[in-house]
């Protein structure tokens, strides 16, 4: 009963001691998972690459009291081309770290893992629309965790929303003006932005990848959906916090 | 956990700080100096002292020196035209046995990773550029680790770099993706150095 087998993506490693490392997994039927990996900084270890952030692997567990142990890890597939570039390592980074934020150790769910995987394979073929991909990921994971925003009418009256309207992070969608004044936080936001923001939501990330955005749309949209995603987990996250310093044209 | 006397909550409180050290382990260490002899304590307590007055970090490279400028930039028999980038003062220790650079070092004391927002302004890039702007450097060798992070930075540089009409290398990827560095025996080291590839 101890051992256990599960396949999991590694979301992010720790160093722990002289040669070890604590990784992170977010798998689809255990949740998240912290394991021990035994001597993975040593150049001769067995596990190696096997246990490098986006990898997606098949892995044994021994549970252990605190932390669980691998004892084997199989490689399915080590989106090895993220690696080759810098904006697919920056923007897959900020994907894992929402991963991380948002999934429960021990908590199954397995439409995160799939959102996750199927976002890590389209960034780790795409050149373009790093930033775009990573808004529709997060507008994926806030729908399946249960927080799909309400876009096509007033959150509060239901009534179709005029050209003037605010995003209402609280409420969770759209505020016509009259409304608006039950949320002070609410943004101020384009219908060109929530018709990109619905588009984005539709749409799979596999098409994205295609999309012709208008950049000042694009900023507009990154910026609502940070804030979205910021009041849903209650913190910021530092992988965003730098997304700036790492871009550069 | 249990109350201990101020001086032994405060130990273990500051070796808990250490990397690596969980509170079982400061527990452990705490009880350990306990024991010893109060001469072998206090050495510990004065190696700490002196490490902090005597050593800084070379200002030219920030490698670890207890002088101004460390031992490699102040030996003017070394290639001047070449600096080694690398992520820690001990990964230089790992390069030296290796015998294969004679070059300069720049010690960036940390990588770019993404995941723990931690960029380019965290880690010493500026001075690197500073450098490369006041030396006449014909090759940069980008000897980060073989992680992400020890990637992300070395693809970082090599764009930065590489429009300044400077030769930016990547020491081979014969070395086992995840390890560190200063692991790697001083053969297949060698040979990544000798490998290295143009980025
Ligand atoms: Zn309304
Ligand atoms: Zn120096």
């Amino acid at each position: 009963m101890s051992l256990y087998k599960t396949r999991g993506i590694v979301l992010r490693t720790h160093k722990l001691g002289e040669a070890d490392r604590i990784v992170t997994i977010l798998t689809a039927n255990h949740g998240k998972v912290r394991a021990v990996a035994k001597g993975v900084r040593k150049t001769k270890s067995k596990f190696g690459s096997r246990l490098e952030p986006f990898t997606n692997v098949d892995l044994v567990l021994y549970k252990g009291r605190n932390l669980d142990i691998v004892t084997q890890a199989e490689i399915i597939d080590s989106l090895s081309e993220i690696r080759d570039n810098f904006d697919r390592i920056t923007y897959g980074s900020a994907m894992l770290d929402l991963a991380n934020k948002v999934s429960v150790e021990g908590e199954r769910d397995v439409s995160l893992y799939n959102l996750l995987l199927r976002a890590l394979d389209v960034i780790s073929k795409t050149r373009k629309n790093f930033r775009l991909l990573l808004i529709a990921f997060d507008i994926k994971l806030m729908a399946i965790s249960g927080y799909m925003p309400k876009l096509e009418r007033c959150v509060i009256c239901e009534k179709k929303t005029g050209a003037k309207m605010r995003f209402s992070f609280e409420w969770g969608g759209v505020m016509c003006e009259e409304c608006s004044i039950a949320d002070r936080n609410s943004a101020a936001v384009s219908s060109a932005t929530i018709e990109t923001f619905t588009r984005l939501m539709r749409l799979p990330l596999s098409d994205i990848v295609a999309l012709d955005v208008i950049a000042r749309l694009e900023d507009d949209l990154y910026l609502i959906v940070r804030d979205y995603v910021n009041y849903y987990i209650e913190s910021k996250l530092k992988s965003r916090d730098y997304l700036g310093q790492f871009t550069y044209n | 956990m249990a109350y201990y006397a101020g001086p032994v909550a405060m130990l273990i409180d500051e070796f808990a700080k250490l990397p690596g050290i969980g509170p079982k382990t400061a527990q452990r260490l705490t009880f350990h100096i306990l024991k010893s002899s109060p001469t072998e304590a206090r050495k510990l307590a004065r190696a700490i002292d002196e490490v902090k007055d005597k050593i800084s970090f070379c200002e030219e490279c920030f490698n670890v020196t207890d002088q101004v400028r460390c031992e490699f930039c102040r030996d003017a028999n070394r290639d001047q035209e070449a600096i080694c980038v690398i992520e820690e003062p001990r990964d230089i220790v790992a390069l030296e046995k290796t015998g294969e650079f004679r070059g300069l070092y720049h010690v960036l004391q940390g990588a770019i990773s993404p995941i723990d927002g931690i960029g380019p302004d965290d880690i010493r890039v500026r001075e690197l550029l500073k450098r490369l702007g006041e030396k006449e450097i014909k090759e940069v060798v980008i000897a980060t680790n073989p992680n992400i992070e020890g990637e992300a930075t070395a693809m970082y540089l090599a764009r930065l770099i590489k429009p300044l009409g400077i030769t930016v290398t990547r020491i081979a990827s014969g070395l086992p993706v995840g390890g560190d560095l200063e692991y790697a025996d001083e053969v297949t080291l060698g040979r990544a150095l000798e490998g290295r590839r143009e980025m």
